[in-house]
């Protein structure tokens, strides 16, 4: 049906305006969020792989520190002193002592002669360090706990060749790599060349010479920082630098994601925002279009009833004309009918004897006389239709209207037997309105009863006052109804129940007629029951002006 | 006493003819003419009581002659015919100086009355 067709096309016009701008607007954001959140990371990546190096370069300088200052000092010993002197054990015991109080970590000194024999030893257990190293991996000693050696190398005046080795506790490395903040997803420990930790690490769930339950890197000499993904896919940053002459490496890992504040609450927020400004800006949408299309349908509306109001104009004006043409041209041939025949009537009268069959001939006369009234009645309501079209408002007497305008579907009721019941006041009941635009409205809404009414049916036509400024008319029928899912839209313009013999025209001008009017129009239908027009229509501002029908 | 005088008008001779006839049958004088002009020509010869004019006629119709005769023979009443009906004509009618306006077909019982009632209210408007 036109109708539908016509209320699908502001439904499809509303999805596709919807689906346009949020299409549009949605992309749009997501494109920005996207550069916005590929920048963020490049921004946290870097950021993170300097931190990584930053902590590196600490720690690492840190340790060589430690071990040269430690190195230093065992240094200076042995240039300051001779082999003999140094394998005095109190001597040597005191070394010790004064080493302890200046580093703490200290357990143990031990003297070896050139030739590797060991000369004394004083303190803990010393671990043993061969070849050319100054700086041993750590080692657990029994009841003693973890140590490593560092051990410098000289020979005195006497041309004594010997070596001095000091156990020196693990914790010192620990501390070194000390992981300052345990809520930082920052992990840093020192490995030996095989992987083995030489200091307790969180990361790798170990204590020292522990093997790593996770799996670390490949690690050589050269010191890195790159990246990598974990087992669930979050990524990682990993750094690893070689500290000088020693066999510690440092390693340090960046795991962003075990910092939900920094890294995962930011990306939540991101995507929380995202989303959130993609819903308003759907619901933004949605409104915006509702509203856009809303008014679209109300132009078109009011062009389609600005059309059809300038075509009924029209057609009433050629109406009008038309029907004073036709009465002109009949009545005048009528008056001459008219005439003749009544002066025939006149010479009857005049002849004083009877003729055969005067009566007869009279009678006929009498016949076309008020053929001729008849002929008359029809031209001048035809005249009186018309001429009343251009007319604003004037008194109108309701029920004298309705039975005028259904006087011109008498003739139909007639031959499809259609009964018209009439309840109307016993007073007249006059208002202020357009005649033309009421005859209008009438018409309409009874020739839609006429149609659907079956042979035999009946139209019920109402008139009483309501209150002091109203008078309500109904036009009920006993035809086939409306379904209740057209009801709702009967009053819309384009939309018809008669398929394609319909304009869907009628009643939206009526509805706009009657509201024009300050007045209201009602429908209440039930399928195969009938259909009930009310229409409510203001008494009018003069209800004592003058004139009458 | 001697009815009115009565000018009919009308290009539509077989009506004026019928009309007139029926008027004389009822003691009136009735002229029919089939022009205004020839209504004229009839005014300038003799005197009517009234005329009954066609509105619309070939050349001049009903208006205008009712213009010329309350100009030229403003004693005569003017009584306009309509086929038409229009409430235009009508007013334009009565602004020439029509008495009435009748439509077509009439009733001649109608026109009489009308007839007379225009020529009395000519009369009383003239002596006032």
């Amino acid at each position: 049906m036109t109708s539908e067709i016509s209320l699908h096309r502001y439904r499809r016009l509303w999805i596709l305006t919807v689906l346009i701008t949020s299409v549009v607007t949605v992309s749009a954001l997501l494109v920005l969020n996207g550069v916005n959140y590929h920048q963020f990371e490049r921004t946290l990546e870097a950021e993170s792989m300097l931190e990584v190096e930053v902590m590196l370069d600490l720690t690492g300088q840190s340790v060589t520190r430690s071990l040269d200052e430690r190195l230093a000092s065992l240094r200076l010993l042995v240039r300051t002193r001779s082999f003999d002197e140094l394998s005095d054990r109190k001597t040597l015991s005191s070394l010790l002592k004064a080493l302890r109080s200046s580093y703490g970590e200290f357990a143990g000194l031990s003297l070896r002669a050139g030739n590797g024999e060991p000369a004394i030893a004083v303190g803990g257990t010393v671990p043993d360090l061969g070849g050319e190293e100054s700086v041993g991996e750590v080692v657990s000693i029994l009841n003693e706990g973890y140590r490593f050696a560092l051990s410098v190398r000289s020979e005195d005046d006497e041309g004594h060749s010997f070596r001095l080795t000091a156990a020196v506790d693990a914790h010192l490395l620990a501390e070194l790599a000390e992981e300052r903040d345990e809520d930082l997803p920052i992990f840093t420990f020192l490995v030996n060349r095989q992987s083995v930790l030489q200091t307790p690490s969180r990361y790798c769930g170990g204590e020292v010479l522990e093997p790593c339950v996770r799996e670390l890197p490949r690690i050589d000499d050269r010191s890195a920082v790159f990246k990598d993904l974990d087992r669930d896919g979050y990524r990682l940053f990993w750094g690893h630098s070689q500290v000088p002459d020693s066999p510690f490496t440092v390693v340090v890992l960046l795991q962003p994601s075990l910092g939900a504040r920094s890294y995962f609450q930011l990306r939540g927020e991101l995507l929380l925002i995202t989303i959130g400004s993609a819903a308003l800006l759907l619901l933004l949408n949605v409104g915006t279009a509702t509203w856009l299309i809303l008014k679209i349908r109300e132009a078109d509306v009011h062009q389609a009833q600005m059309l059809h109001k300038a075509q009924y104009t029209t057609k009433m004006a050629s109406l009008g004309r038309l029907a004073a043409g036709v009465a002109h041209e009949i009545n005048n041939p009528l008056a001459i009918i008219n005439e003749k025949a009544g002066l025939v009537k006149d010479l009857a009268g005049l002849v004083k004897e009877e003729f055969p069959r005067r009566e007869k001939v009279v009678a006929n006369l009498d016949s076309i006389l008020h053929s001729v009234e008849r002929c008359r009645a029809i031209t001048h309501r035809l005249l009186g239709f018309a001429r009343r079209m251009d007319v604003d408002r004037e008194p109108v007497m309701v029920d004298l209207l309705l039975t005028q305008v259904l006087s011109f579907l008498e003739t139909e009721a007639l031959h499809r037997e259609v009964e018209i019941v009439k309840e109307f006041p016993e007073e007249q009941i006059r208002i202020e309105s357009d005649r033309g635009q009421l005859q209008q409205v009438f018409l309409n809404i009874l020739n839609n009863a006429f149609e659907a009414t079956p042979d035999g049916g009946t139209i019920s036509l109402g008139v009483k006052a309501e209150g002091d400024d109203s008078v309500v008319v109904t036009v009920r029928d006993t035809g086939h109804g409306i379904d209740s899912a057209d009801v709702k839209h009967i009053f819309e313009p384009f939309y018809t129940t008669k398929g394609k013999y319909g304009t869907g025209l009628g009643l939206s001008i009526t509805y706009g007629i009657v509201t024009n009017l300050g007045g209201d129009i009602r429908v209440e239908s039930e399928l195969g029951v009938g259909t009930c027009f009310t229409i409510v229509l203001p008494l009018g501002p003069a209800p004592g002006g003058g004139g009458g029908e | 006493m001697s009815e009115l005088c009565v000018l009919l008008v009308d290009d539509e001779m077989e009506l004026v003819q019928a009309m007139a006839e029926r008027l004389e049958l009822r003691g009136f004088t009735a002229v029919g003419v089939r022009s205004a002009r020839d209504a004229l020509h009839a005014l300038d010869e003799d005197d009517f009581d009234v005329v009954v004019a066609d509105v619309r006629m070939p050349r001049m119709g009903g208006i205008q002659l009712a213009r010329r005769i309350r100009r030229k023979h403003p004693g005569a009443a003017v009584v306009l015919l309509t086929g038409h009906g229009s409430r235009r004509d009508a007013e334009e009618g009565k602004k020439a100086g029509a008495m009435a306006y009748l439509a077509k077909p009439i009733d001649l019982a109608d026109l009489i009355q009308v007839v007379r009632d225009a020529v009395s209210a000519k009369k009383r408007r003239d002596s006032s």
